[in-house]
């Protein structure tokens, strides 16, 4: 069989469509010629034994048209399967190919996953966060988010996307809209007595649930009837909420739940993954207009000022979402049409229900394009690398090559078989990286982006994707050794006695390890930046010390007491923590730093009718009681803070002022015994200056901040916090929460947060940019310095014989040590200068997401430079020594 | 005219002891049939390209007795099978129309006999 397989091989490979044609010409051609020849041989005459063959044939044409139809038939079947055949050798190559060199294979295998592994990861933050809409929205394309650009009372324009309830109801009536909703987020605290939390809480309409589309888990939505003021007060949990609080038990239906200031009846569950319009999670759904009256009176329902919502409205079917913007713009005019101070020019915006589509987007999600963008480089590596890799085996066998060309071997089943090989490692190597895209995913989801909520699953759209990365990498890898193998040149290569004595790389090979250094240089210079932006970040001085700092917020059973009661219940719980061991300071605040800050009018010195203002505003209000510093751990710089004593009716007033108050109103003069007055009271005597500190970020100016005793506040301002300083703030929680709630008559919840929690949010930009910039950097690093290695080391194995007859030669070890690290070096060098080149380039772009620092830095540059080639040089410097152990003899007679 | 399925069988058995390239085959016939069954040569390329499409046979060129370059085919494990269930068949076939040919006065069997039992 095989014989006769070859024999038609030699025939019928490649042969053009007309071909069959001659095929069946030459066969009838074969017949006349040897029927003539038989009947002559029977005594005829050449013309009598011709008519009498082709009367024996019957009519010719005819029968040759037939033939000629049936071999071109014939023939197209044959080529199809011919070509379905050659996948399969290719793919029988590629299993033998990674079969000789199963390490090799491995490693490839290893590269290739972690390349498509870093692309699915960051695919599947990508895709919930800019490409997909919220989770369990029914036909979300007809689904808007209503915003308002219009310009402030400083003329600047800006997107709104609160509005006052009033708006809500006139979006209503416009009639394009098939259905409206407005849903307000907050968080509020939830439970009783210790065990209470803080908690995500979405008050929505009832029309939100039938708007989305969406279907309970368990029990049933509030509806739009029970969604008025003074209705039942029912919840709908969250379905994360439901699992952790409840164990996911049914019988949490039914069960009632303190929420805010007020007592809800659980009526159901929303479906897993859940999370309205937002991404965030959303623990408590309650009926707006129920949760509106019992947490923020009725003041809203006819107020214009009061911008708490958010709206989003279905188109109706058909409508035209142009003309649905203009009705929508119309009547939110025409209903501020009194109102001098609002901008006429308001404009109605109908949003993607995708926010990163809306010009919204965090800090957060717009690292995430560039980390994708950094995951594709990523993979442009290891494709770089697996291609040179199996560059280098094809040179390894250009000797085969050429052997298999010269029989007959077609150079497309030769690129066949190498973009097999590839495929094949890159399809194993994608299997890996859906494992890795899942443990990633985890880590980078729960660590760096905790508020989106991921439950919505993604793991089949990563899957695919990972496949179509994987087939892409494979391809593009096999591109470069396909492209080799199919130029080799048969007779130049058989005619050399090369059998690896020439110098094996070839260009193209060190064209891929300079973009492989390129690109580790461009990934480390992004990480430094980002890794330095968090370092300067956490060193900027708030002031505060987060570490050690506790807020505790109080709420009181029943009604709201006024600010002397809630003042009274603050102090009462102040002595029952301050007596716990382990509090180091307890203070009582009416503003808290990173929550909230005040400012008034009124308030001068005796020399200055009004003070100045910064950048950052006017001078700001705090009324604090002793030991308010301290347990904020905020720095008194001359003078002393304020005290206990300080903090009565009748003790005589007194003030302590920032830094920046100090240099700005007594700039020649020393602050500590200067009058300030504030509204009507008397002078308060200065009698500290206290360090600047931060009133909410990390990127503002200075401010200007004064501090009063509680008891002297010019308002009666209920306190905001009590403060509590200790070692571990996260460990005292619970503690201190049972102590209040236990001690405390008339406490009905206490919630804590350690400061460094209210913090944190604010470094997370740059702690997703550094975490993952490392870890692809780290990666590109890897696979650069694996790269130059295997392949300076694949070169050494291919010289064997010329090294051996130079140290035979006498060349010294020194010599061919330096020769082989000058050779990585160089490759090294020159991939350092056209990464540097590319990141000055690409740099400047990232600026916004970097905190005070150049992105063109010297100073990072030089050191990423440097760590390159130091790992350039260990990179070379195995293989090198690896160089000077050819023993001289072995290698000569090894062939 | 010889039916197709007829002509079909007469090529199986030409290749049955080897290869043997198409006038090969029209010889063979011809002087094994003394000739009686008039075949077209035409018709036999063309049977023998059909049951080369159905796999029955398989083709390869060769060099023939004098020389020269011709199209041998030969059996495949598929046409030989196809060769014993024609050649049965045909046999079965033959037998019968030879048994009634020589039958010997009407109602041997008699008429709705088999209904009845």
């Amino acid at each position: 069989m095989r014989r006769f397989e070859g024999i038609r091989r030699v025939f019928r490979l490649g042969l053009a469509g007309g071909d069959s044609d001659r095929d069946v010409d030459r066969e009838l051609a074969f017949h006349f010629e040897a029927a003539v020849e038989a009947l002559m041989a029977r005594g005829m005459s050449e013309s009598e034994a011709r008519a009498e063959a082709r009367r024996r044939f019957g009519d010719e044409a005819e029968y040759r048209r037939e033939l000629r139809r049936l071999a071109r038939d014939r023939d197209r079947r044959w080529r199809a399967w011919e070509s379905l055949r050659g996948v399969g050798w290719a793919l029988r190559d590629a299993v033998r190919g990674i079969r000789r060199a199963p390490a090799l294979a491995v490693a490839m295998v290893a590269v290739m996953s972690l390349g498509v592994g870093a692309n699915a990861t960051m695919f599947g933050i990508l895709d919930r966060i800019f490409l997909r809409p919220p989770a369990h929205v029914e036909d979300p394309d007809e689904v808007r988010r209503v915003f308002v650009h219009r310009r402030d009372f400083n003329g600047r324009m800006f997107i709104s996307s609160h509005h006052t309830y009033p708006d809500y109801l006139d979006w209503r009536g416009v009639e394009a809209f098939e259905e409206t909703a407005a849903y307000s987020a907050r968080e509020l605290t939830v439970g009783h007595g210790a065990a209470a939390e803080s908690r995500n809480v979405t008050f929505a309409t009832g029309s939100f649930f039938p708007l989305l589309g969406a279907r309970p888990a368990l029990g049933r939505f509030f509806t739009p009837e029970e969604d008025r003021l003074g209705g039942e007060r029912v919840a709908v949990l969250g379905h994360g909420y439901w699992r952790g609080q409840y164990g996911g038990e049914p019988s949490a239906v039914g069960s009632t739940i303190d929420v805010g200031e007020a007592t809800y009846t659980v009526i159901g569950v929303a479906p897993e993954g859940f999370t309205g319009v937002g991404l965030g999670p959303v623990d408590i759904f309650l009926p707006f207009q129920v949760a509106g009256e019992v947490q923020n009176g009725l003041g809203w329902v006819d107020s214009r000022g009061w911008y708490w919502f958010e709206v989003v409205a279905r188109l109706a079917e058909g409508a035209n979402p142009e003309l649905a913007t203009a009705a929508a713009t119309t009547v939110h005019r025409a209903a501020r049409a009194d109102d001098e101070n609002y901008d006429a020019e308001a404009r109605v915006e109908l949003a993607s229900l995708i926010l990163a589509r809306t010009g919204q987007a965090a800090d957060e999600a717009r690292v995430v394009p560039w980390l994708m963008g950094v995951a594709v480089l990523v993979l442009l590596l290891t494709c770089a690398n697996v291609g040179n890799l199996l560059l280098a085996r094809a040179i390894q066998r250009r000797r085969e090559t050429a052997v298999r060309l010269a029989l007959g071997t077609s150079r497309g089943r030769l690129i066949g078989s190498v973009v097999a090989e590839s495929m094949v490692l890159a399809l194993l190597g994608g299997v890996a990286a859906v494992a890795i895209a899942v443990w990633g995913g985890d880590l980078v989801r729960s660590f760096l982006l905790p508020e989106i909520a991921w439950s919505g699953a993604t793991t089949a759209r990563v899957m695919l994707f990972s496949a179509a990365v994987a087939i892409g990498a494979g391809l593009l890898a096999g591109v470069f050794p396909a492209l080799r193998s199919g130029r080799s040149d048969v007779a130049e290569t058989l005619k050399s006695q090369s059998r690896g004595s020439s110098r094996g790389r070839s260009r193209m090979q060190s064209g891929l390890l300079v973009f492989q250094a390129a690109v580790s240089v461009v990934l480390l210079v992004g990480t430094s930046l980002f890794v330095l932006s968090l370092d300067r970040a956490r060193a900027v001085d708030l002031g505060y010390d987060p570490a050690s700092a506790l807020y505790v917020g109080i709420e009181p059973e029943g009604e709201y007491p006024e600010a002397e009661g809630m003042v009274r219940l603050y102090q009462e719980a102040r002595e029952r923590v301050a007596a716990l061991p382990g509090v180091e300071a307890a203070a009582i605040t009416t503003s808290a730093p990173f929550r909230s800050s005040r400012s008034i009018d009124g308030v001068r010195t005796p020399g200055m009718d009004s003070l100045p203002r910064t950048g950052a505003g006017s001078a700001y209000i705090n009324t604090v009681t002793g030991g308010y510093f301290e347990a904020m751990g905020l720095r008194i710089l001359r003078g002393r803070g304020l005290t206990d004593a300080d903090d009565t009716e009748s003790a005589p007033h007194v003030a302590v002022v920032n830094e920046t108050f100090a240099e700005l109103v007594w700039p020649d003069e020393d602050p500590l015994g200067q009058c300030l007055l504030v509204q009507e009271a008397p002078c308060a005597t200065i009698v500290g200056v206290v360090e600047n500190s931060r009133r909410y970020g990390l990127v503002e100016d200075p401010s200007m901040k004064y501090y009063l005793p509680l008891a002297k506040s010019p308002y009666a301002w209920p306190p905001n916090r009590l403060v509590i300083r200790t070692a571990d703030p996260e460990a005292l929680a619970p503690t201190v929460r049972r102590s209040i709630v236990d001690a405390v008559p008339g406490v009905r919840l206490v919630s804590t947060q350690p400061f460094a929690e209210v913090v944190g949010p604010r470094y997370r930009s740059w702690e997703l940019g550094a975490a993952l910039f490392g870890a692809f950097g780290l990666l590109a690093l890897l696979v650069a310095a694996l790269g130059l290695y295997s392949v300076l080391a694949f070169d050494i194995a291919q010289r064997r014989r010329e090294l051996g007859i130079r140290s035979a030669l006498g060349a010294g070890r020194r010599r061919i040590v330096s020769g082989v690290l000058g050779d990585g070096l160089r490759l090294a060098g020159i991939g350092v200068a056209v990464g540097l080149a590319a990141a000055a380039v690409a740099a400047p772009r990232i600026e916004p997401l970097l905190f005070q620092i150049e992105p063109r830095d010297p100073l990072v540059l030089a050191m990423v430079a440097v760590t390159l080639l130091v790992v350039a040089a260990l990179a070379s410097g195995v293989p090198a020594w690896r160089a000077t152990r050819v023993d001289p003899r072995e290698a000569l007679e090894a062939d | 005219m010889l039916l197709q399925g007829t002509l079909d069988v007469l090529v199986l058995k030409a290749l049955l002891w080897g290869p043997r390239h198409g006038y090969a085959v029209a010889d063979w016939i011809r002087a094994t049939t003394d000739d009686a069954l008039k075949v077209e040569d035409g018709a036999l390329y063309t049977s023998l390209h059909r049951m080369e499409k159905r796999k029955w046979l398989e083709s390869e060129w060769g060099v023939s007795e004098n020389n020269r370059r011709a199209k041998y085919y030969r059996l495949t494990e598929l046409g030989r099978g196809q060769l014993r269930r024609e050649a049965r068949d045909w046999t079965s076939y033959a037998e019968a129309v030879f048994k009634v040919l020589r039958a010997e006065g009407p109602g041997a069997v008699p008429v709705g006999s088999e209904a009845g039992s």
